[in-house]
């Protein structure tokens, strides 16, 4: 039977199991077909399960026997290879973890195979998280499937490019500074960051843990919203998560749009700040009211994110030491087995970051950046503070340009670096931020829309975008 | 910046070239995050010496849990050492630190 994946959504693919239109099996095996065809090109998954069509065929049978089923179920998604599957290898994308495999599965795999979802694989990534391209995985960079001599953005590219690829229907990714909703916006898909401790971390690997969240990337605003619902909560295990009686329910509809306008005049494409002014102007049609605002430390925010990620990065990634799990390259002494460890295992920008976020935090400079950072950094969350007196939501590119090259900024970190201007601020203050494709540039490659929300606020982020994609 | 002495403190080798390389771009990654000496900061902003400001969102205060509930002794011990790369007799081994 053919299904067809490239217009198909989480909320017509549950409808159509369960009036019987297809099965969760016909449906997995038509994501395992288009995957043998297409993978090899784009590189988006690292591994495909070999259960599959067991996971699926269980949820039919459940289904037949007229069991209640969980909101996701036999819906088939990617995973990025920084979340824990149980038994299942997990890599990061380093070198570092070779024939490490998880022992337990994170929250959030907890909750989505509660929820009936079909694990297809794990996804390709930049190591560790850290880059804006997945060229700095260790196993090959993963294509964009608009244009596969281009990146699919990072680090979540892999799972950007799998769903943009309709190599599966919807994924999760995680966004320290921008890592699901710039590939989101590369791959015309939609990304979502939740706000700090709507998410459990628990069986995430770390990077910066004041910024990580994990959140879905999915092809429509109503799909993000479901996989956000089943993933979201309060969990024992990270103790950063929130209670649900500290979110405070905003029952009036958000229509009053901000844009920081002085943070837009510089270094934008002219084809991203057209397809920005149209979404804009689709939304004023709508009765949305758009007006600017100032958040004038906000363009500090690029250099506040590379002390305070880096330093979290240094201390996080001192647990892989060839001692408690993966890579052991064996030295004279114990210290000769860390550094040879280390130095064998850490991609050039793992080791870039590491060394940075040691300078910053080292004696003698702690207070001129890391501690100035924390200071910054309570600047410009008090001015989103302050702007969300007078508006719902804030609206601005997702990037400032679009896909690149694959190699065109490979030796260049801080031009990498400079990609992450627009998402960084979200994680800084800790906010909900989406990106919505919202057309493409002339050579066809897509360009996302922004939305940022206040603490909590990711209803408003999926009522406005709804009125972006249209669902 | 010494490059040698911080790769040291992070526990990396590094090749020559690494170093090299790494050199350069630390000094234009540097010189670009400095831009926040220039930020004036409201003296009724304060950060406790190793920890994030409070938070927005509410976590600024400390998340405890009573100290009881400990799962059964050992129960993890299996699956996790099975993940390391050397270990002997139930635990991780490593080289000898202490010599006489």
């Amino acid at each position: 039977m053919t299904i067809a994946l490239e217009t198909l959504t989480i909320t017509d693919a549950s409808r159509k199991l369960s009036h019987g239109e297809f099965s969760a099996r016909e449906l997995t095996e038509s994501y395992l077909s288009r995957i043998e065809r297409e993978n090899a090109g784009l590189n988006a998954y690292l591994e495909v399960f070999d259960d599959c069509a067991e996971q699926a065929s269980r949820i039919d049978e459940r289904r037949a026997k007229g069991e209640a089923l969980g909101s996701l179920a036999g819906i088939p998604l990617a995973v990025k290879d920084n979340i824990l599957i149980e038994g299942r290898r997990a890599s990061s994308a380093s070198k570092i973890l070779e024939g490490y495999r998880a022992p337990y599965d994170a929250t959030v795999i907890r909750k989505l195979k509660e929820a009936g979802a079909v694990l297809l694989g794990r996804t390709n990534m930049d190591e560790f998280a850290m880059g804006g391209s997945t060229e700095n995985s260790a196993f090959g960079p993963t294509k964009n499937p608009h244009d596969t001599s281009r990146v699919p953005g990072g680090s979540s590219g892999g799972s950007a490019a799998a769903v943009a690829g309709n190599l599966a229907l919807a994924a999760l990714g995680s966004d320290t500074g921008g890592s699901i909703r710039q590939p989101a916006a590369f791959c015309g898909v939609v990304g979502l960051k939740p706000s700090y401790g709507r998410v459990s971390r628990s069986g995430l690997m770390a990077m910066a843990s004041s910024l990580d969240q994990i959140g879905p990337f999915a092809k429509t605003v109503a799909d993000a919203e479901l996989l956000f619902e089943a993933i979201a909560g309060r969990d024992p295990m990270d103790s950063t998560t929130l209670d649900p009686a500290q979110i405070q329910k905003k029952n009036k509809r958000a229509k009053r749009i901000g844009v920081p306008r002085r943070f837009l005049e510089k270094g934008v494409n002219a084809k991203i700040l057209a397809r920005f002014e149209e979404t804009l102007t689709t939304l004023r049609g709508k009765g949305y009211k758009v007006c600017d605002i100032e958040l004038p430390t906000i363009t500090h925010s690029l250099a506040v994110y590379y002390i305070i990620m880096p330093a979290e990065v240094s201390t996080n990634l001192a647990r892989f030491d060839g001692v408690r799990y993966g890579l052991h390259v064996d030295g004279d002494d114990l210290y000769g087995d860390y550094i040879k460890t280390r130095g064998a295992g850490f991609g050039r920008e793992a080791k870039r970051r590491i060394i940075l976020g040691t300078y910053v935090l080292s004696a003698g400079y702690y207070d001129a950046y890391y501690a100035q950072a924390c200071k910054v950094r309570a600047v410009i969350r008090r001015e989103f503070e302050e702007s969300f007196r007078a508006v719902d939501a804030i609206a601005i590119p997702t990037t400032p340009s679009p896909a690149f090259a694959i190699g065109e900024k490979a030796d260049d970190p801080l031009k990498m670096y400079l990609e992450d201007i627009f998402t960084v601020p979200a994680n800084i203050a800790e906010l909900p931020a989406i990106s919505i494709p919202a057309g493409k540039t002339m050579p066809g490659l897509p360009v996302g829309f922004q939305l940022i929300a206040p603490y909590c606020g990711e209803s408003a982020l999926f009522s406005i975008g709804k009125d972006i994609d249209g669902d | 910046m010494d490059v040698e002495r911080l790769a040291g403190l992070a526990r990396i080798e590094l090749t020559v070239q690494e170093k090299e390389s790494l050199a350069r771009d630390l000094g234009s990654i540097i010189a670009y995050v400095s831009e926040l000496s220039s930020v004036t900061v409201p003296d009724a902003i304060t950060v406790p010496h190793g920890g994030s400001p409070a938070s927005i969102g509410g976590a600024s205060t400390n998340t405890m849990r009573e100290d009881r509930d400990a799962h059964e002794p050992g129960i993890f011990s299996e699956a996790l050492l099975a993940m390391a790369p050397r270990a002997k007799g139930g635990a991780i081994s490593v080289k000898k630190i202490i010599t006489k």
